[in-house]
Formats: structure tokens, sequence, C-alpha cells
């Protein structure tokens, strides 16, 4: 071993011991018996799921006509594309060759006739391309060059009439009918990557996001392209004790629904730390500013990632529960959904790629989920799942393979080294799902091998101790 | 009745033995001893649903150092975008070996900063004193990838302090 890698095992070795202390208990009888659970809970598990296979074949022959597992959900509709049995039956077509790279973190919109693609991450660089396509005439145009500077992880929406990116210190607006970019004026807000942004109708929110040194911030501001004003937004009232670290909005009519998460770390001694962590959710009043903390009943979701507006209720797919740091991988996760009238919280039956971490999209009649190379469809009126969703593409299931759809473009685990990118989904009331798979043009030889809310709707805080390092 | 018995005192033997080796990997790989804890114990179980097919103690380290690896990369895979680190290294003063204490506390800083592939490159490189074939094994990638993330992860390390400046009383800790 060289001198140097000497000094790299010393240094590490000095860290790893004082971060571990002196005294280390081995824990022995504790993981024994949690291994001896683990094979009870196994084994119970493999028998129910015997009598649940029994009880499937046996069923449908006692009972001819079996009702719906739930009371049906108005206002969805029944038939027709974009439903849950529409897209389980549906197949998957190739896109033309695109004219920029496949890439991750994109601005990506559909405007009701194109979708838009722009920015991201291509490899270790990113980008300031763009593209569009129109499914019409199945054409790709290149957008013209934009005043900005490459950027992905950016806040983007779609107004009904422009594109708006923003991240860092500034933004721009894309007008696809005259094909031009406007920048948009100096914000009141502070530099910051990351921030997300939702388009209420009449104002685009950017909030969130965090500072050069990774530190999360709570604020945001409005950006009306009407009259290509900023203003800012009240502060979200969050409690001292519950410090964000990521906010998720909402737009859900004219109100806006964010839910924070939080961690406080307390030293409880010179050697031992305690942290309580939790979400919250607010609602800002988009006609008059007002930040309040909604209340409501029922099972309220412990982890948020992708929520979704209908029309009719908010939707929250399921998402691993909230916790700070490393933690165990969930599993049997389950979504929510909420009538914001009725305030009343009902999980959603767990789907067949809820654990997966993958990606979902409303096409106005059902949520689709993807994950690891398997998708499946949520009928809201039934709250059953359609699995297969794309099952009928072998490609599709190669490039996905391990991978969220969020992290397609870096998917080459599939045996040729296929790059495969979520290039456009559907939003009411278009209701198309589009993929795109091409060959990284870089990789491409040799090939690899495989290789709660207002406190009022949270959960109470959950605490965890440890040692401090 | 007795197979169980056996394994399970093996499998104690094993714990009793190797935990707090296990548990400063750990520490390297997730930042602090409350998740090393926690990453150690998911591997020795998955390692005691496995212990049957191992060739007891030496392979079963090696599994269980190779699983708190996946099961790390797994999680990071699949973590919020809040827990991002930042690519940016800490602002800190560079080389000040007349303090261990300090320099221990810039290193941890530096790698807690690094993206997770590098971090676990550098463990499994200069840590475990792991084969880049190795590690391209577990990490599911190519051995020059491994080279190059430990190199960058090197020159991250670099820029906050003067490795081959470190000398042999502070590589004891």
């Amino acid at each position: 071993m060289s001198d140097e890698a000497e000094s790299v095992r010393a240094l590490l070795t000095t860290v790893a011991e004082r971060g571990a202390g002196e005294r280390l208990v081995p824990p022995v009888a504790e993981l024994i018996g949690r291994a001896r659970r683990a094979r009870r809970r196994r084994r119970a598990f493999s028998f129910a799921a015997v009598l649940a296979v029994a009880a499937a074949i046996a069923l449908p022959q006692a009972i001819p006509d079996r009702a719906p597992a739930e009371q049906p959900w108005p206002g969805y509709p029944a038939t027709g594309p974009g439903t849950a049995a529409a897209l389980a039956a549906g197949h998957w077509t190739r896109l033309p060759e695109a004219p920029i790279p496949g890439r991750t973190g994109a601005a990506v919109v559909w405007t009701g006739s194109e979708m838009l693609v722009w920015g991201g991450r291509v490899g270790d660089s990113a980008r300031s391309d763009g593209a569009a396509y129109r499914p019409a005439d199945r054409r790709w145009t290149v957008l013209p060059e934009a005043p900005l500077t490459p950027r992905t992880q950016m806040a983007y929406a779609w107004t009904g009439t422009v594109l708006f990116v923003w991240s860092e210190s500034d933004g721009a607006v894309y007008d696809p009918v005259a094909r031009s970019w406007r920048l948009v004026p100096t914000s009141p807000l502070s530099w910051r990557t990351g921030p997300t942004a939702v388009w209420t109708g009449r104002d685009v929110l950017v909030i969130g996001g965090w500072t050069d040194d990774g530190r999360p911030l709570a604020d945001g501001a409005a950006y009306d392209p009407a009259t290509a004003r900023w203003r800012p937004l009240p502060a979200l009232p969050v409690a001292s004790d519950h410090p964000v670290t990521r906010l998720v909005p909402l737009a859900a009519s004219d109100q806006v629904y964010v839910w924070a998460t939080w961690a406080h770390r307390v030293n409880t001694s010179e050697n031992s730390f305690e942290t309580t962590f939790g979400m919250d959710l607010f609602r800002l009043d988009t006609r008059t500013d007002t930040w309040s903390t909604p209340v409501a009943s029922g099972e309220a979701p412990t982890g948020v990632d992708q929520p979704v507006w209908t029309g009719h209720e908010i939707v929250v797919p399921a998402a691993m529960p909230y916790r700070p740091g490393s933690g165990p991988v969930g599993v049997g996760l389950r979504g929510g959904r909420l009538d914001p009238a009725g305030g009343l919280w009902r999980p959603i039956t767990h789907g067949p790629v809820d654990d997966l971490r993958g990606q979902s999209v409303w096409t106005g009649a059902a949520l689709v989920s993807f994950g690891n190379g398997a998708g499946a469809a949520w009928d809201p009126t039934t709250d059953l799942w359609k699995g297969s969703v794309g099952a009928d593409h072998r490609e599709l299931r190669d490039g996905l393979d391990g991978h969220a759809p969020a992290d397609l473009g870096r998917a080459d685990r599939g045996r040729q080294l296929r790059k495969l990118t979520v290039l456009t989904v559907g939003a009411p009331p278009v209701r198309r799902l589009v993929f795109r798979i091409l060959r990284d043009p870089e990789r491409v030889s040799p090939p690899r091998r495989p290789s709660s809310g207002g406190r009022g709707l949270s959960r109470s805080p959950v605490r965890s101790s440890g040692p401090s390092t | 009745m007795a197979a169980r018995s056996d394994r399970e005192r093996e499998f104690g033997e094993f714990v009793a033995l190797r935990y707090a080796d296990l548990v400063r990997t750990a520490v390297l790989l997730t930042g602090d001893r409350g998740h090393a804890e926690d990453l150690v114990q998911r591997a020795l179980l998955a390692v005691f649903r496995s212990w049957d097919r191992l060739d007891r103690l030496a392979n079963a380290e090696a599994y269980t150092r190779t699983t708190m690896v996946r099961l790390e990369s797994r999680w990071w895979r699949r973590r919020w975008r809040a827990e991002v680190p930042t690519e940016r290294l800490p602002d800190r003063p560079i080389g000040d070996h007349a303090a261990g204490v300090d320099t221990a506390e810039v290193v941890r800083q530096a790698l807690a900063s690094l993206p997770w592939a590098q971090r676990a490159v550098l463990v499994m490189r200069y840590f475990e004193e792991r084969s880049e074939a190795e590690i391209a094994e577990v990490l599911g990638c190519s051995p020059g990838t491994v080279k190059s993330r430990a190199s960058r992860g090197l020159a991250a390390l670099r820029a906050v302090v003067d490795i081959e400046g470190v000398s042999g009383r502070e590589r004891r800790g």
C-alpha cells in the first residue's frame, strides 16, 4: 500500500473510531430474537399467501357477481382513454429519434399539443438545450436557444401559454407559439437550487430549494406572467422546533397545499442527541395569500413525494415515510386520498409497485405508477389496481430495471445499455403516456454487464436518538 | 433443534466478534453512529437468514460488509432529493495536523459531502482495503469507474487535508 493510501486509511480509521465511540455492545440476543420473529412472520405470510391463493381461486366460483371492494368514488370517467382498464389494455409505441440527448432533471411539460423538454443533466453536465415533440405528426423540433445558463432540477410550470423555468437566481419563460424566450424580472428570492413551482391559474408559486451550502429554504414568491411581476409570499408558519427539510407543494383549485418535512436535533448531553421529525401540512389561500393549517381526520400519509390534484380530491401516491438520514426500506406502503371539503384522509389500496419508489402520473381518470420495470394503474372509482401496464414492452423492462423513472437517464443496467427517458406525461384533459427509448450515443460499446398537515394532519413526531458523533 | 441452536450460537459468536468493526465501517458509510448501527443490524439480519449457506465466520464477514454497502446504496438510490449532499466541500482550513482532532472532523465532513458512490469506493478501497475488481462487483460497475470514483474522492479529500503530511502518530488516531 502506498504512503498516500496508508495515510487515507489512517484518517478514515480515526474518523470511524471516533464516530463509533468506545462502548459498542453487540446486540446478540436482540438480533437473534428479531431474526426468529422475522422467520415466524415469513412462515405466517407464506401460509396466508397459500390461503389467499386458494380463496382467490374458490371465491369467484362461489360468488359470480362480486361487488366492488368499496363504495365507488364519483366524478371520474368510468370508460374511455386514460382509465385504468384502458391503460392495462394499451400498448407501447417507440418515438422517433430525438434531436437532443436523454437527460434527467429537465423541465418537462405538456402544452396541450406538444411536449416541451428543456435543461436537465446529461452525465455530469447541466444542459441549456431543449426540444418539443408533437405527437400529432410525430415530429421533434429543437427549441430556440434560451437566455439562461445550463441548469438542472429547476422550478418549472406550464401556465397555459408559456413554460416558466427558474432556479439559482434567474429564470425565463418560453412561448411555444412565438417560439421565443423572455427573461423574467429579478425575483425577491435568494439564490437557491432545487426549488419547486406550481401554477395556481393566476401565478406561478416558486417555493423551497436549498442554499449553496445545502441548507433547506422555506420561503417562496409568486410570479404573475400577465404582469411580469413578482411578489414575495408570506413566510410559511412553521414552528421554531420544526425546522423544514423539504417542501412539496400541490395546487388544488385556488388553494396550494404544502407538505413540509422537518427534523429537529437536540443534544441531550455531550455525547448524545435526540432527533424529532415529522411532516406538517400547510395551505395557502391564493386569493388572500394567507397560510393556514388544515385539519383533517383519518389516516394521513406519512410520506409525500408526488401528490396530484384530480379536480375532485388530493391523491398522494405511496411514498416512503419521512425519516431523516438513512433508514430501513419500507414495504407495504400505501398512498392516501383526501377530499378537502370533507376533511377525511382515506388510505389507498396497496399497489403492486408501491414499494418501488417509482414515478406516478395522473391521466385524468387513473393514477399510473411505474417502478423497477413494472407498471400498474389505480382506478380512483373502485380503489383497485390493474397491473401489467407497460409489461408488453421488453425494452421498457430492461431500461427500467432497478431504476425509478426519475433516474432513467442513468439507466444503464439493461443488457444492451439502453437509455430510457420519460419524456412526457398526460395531464387533463390529455390522457397520453409517451416514452422515449434510445441508445446512449456516448456509451454504446462495449456493452457492460447488467449489473402532517398543519399539525392537525401530521402524524405524531417520531423520535430517534443516538450518541453524538 | 440442535441445528438451530448451533446456528444461533455461531451467529452470536460472529456478532460478538465483529460487531464493533462493522459499526466502524458503517459510520464511514452513513455518517453517524445511530444510522451505522441500524445499517449493521439490518445487514446482520440478512446474514442470519443466509447463515446455512455461508462458510461461517470468514465468509460471513465479507457477506455482511457487502450487504451493508448494498443496503446503503439502495437507500441512497431511493432517497429524497432533500437529502442529496451538497457536492461543495466545506470551507475549512487546510491541513492543520497539529490538531489531529480537527483533521479527523474535516475528513468526516468531507466524506459526508461526497456523492454516495465516491464515498463507498473510498471506504471500501482504503478502509476495507478491497481490490478495485471486488468493489466493482459490489457496486455493479466497471473497475474503471471504481478507479475514477476513487480518484475524484481522493481529490476531494486532498482539497481539505494534506493527506501525505499525516504523521504516523495521527494515523493511529
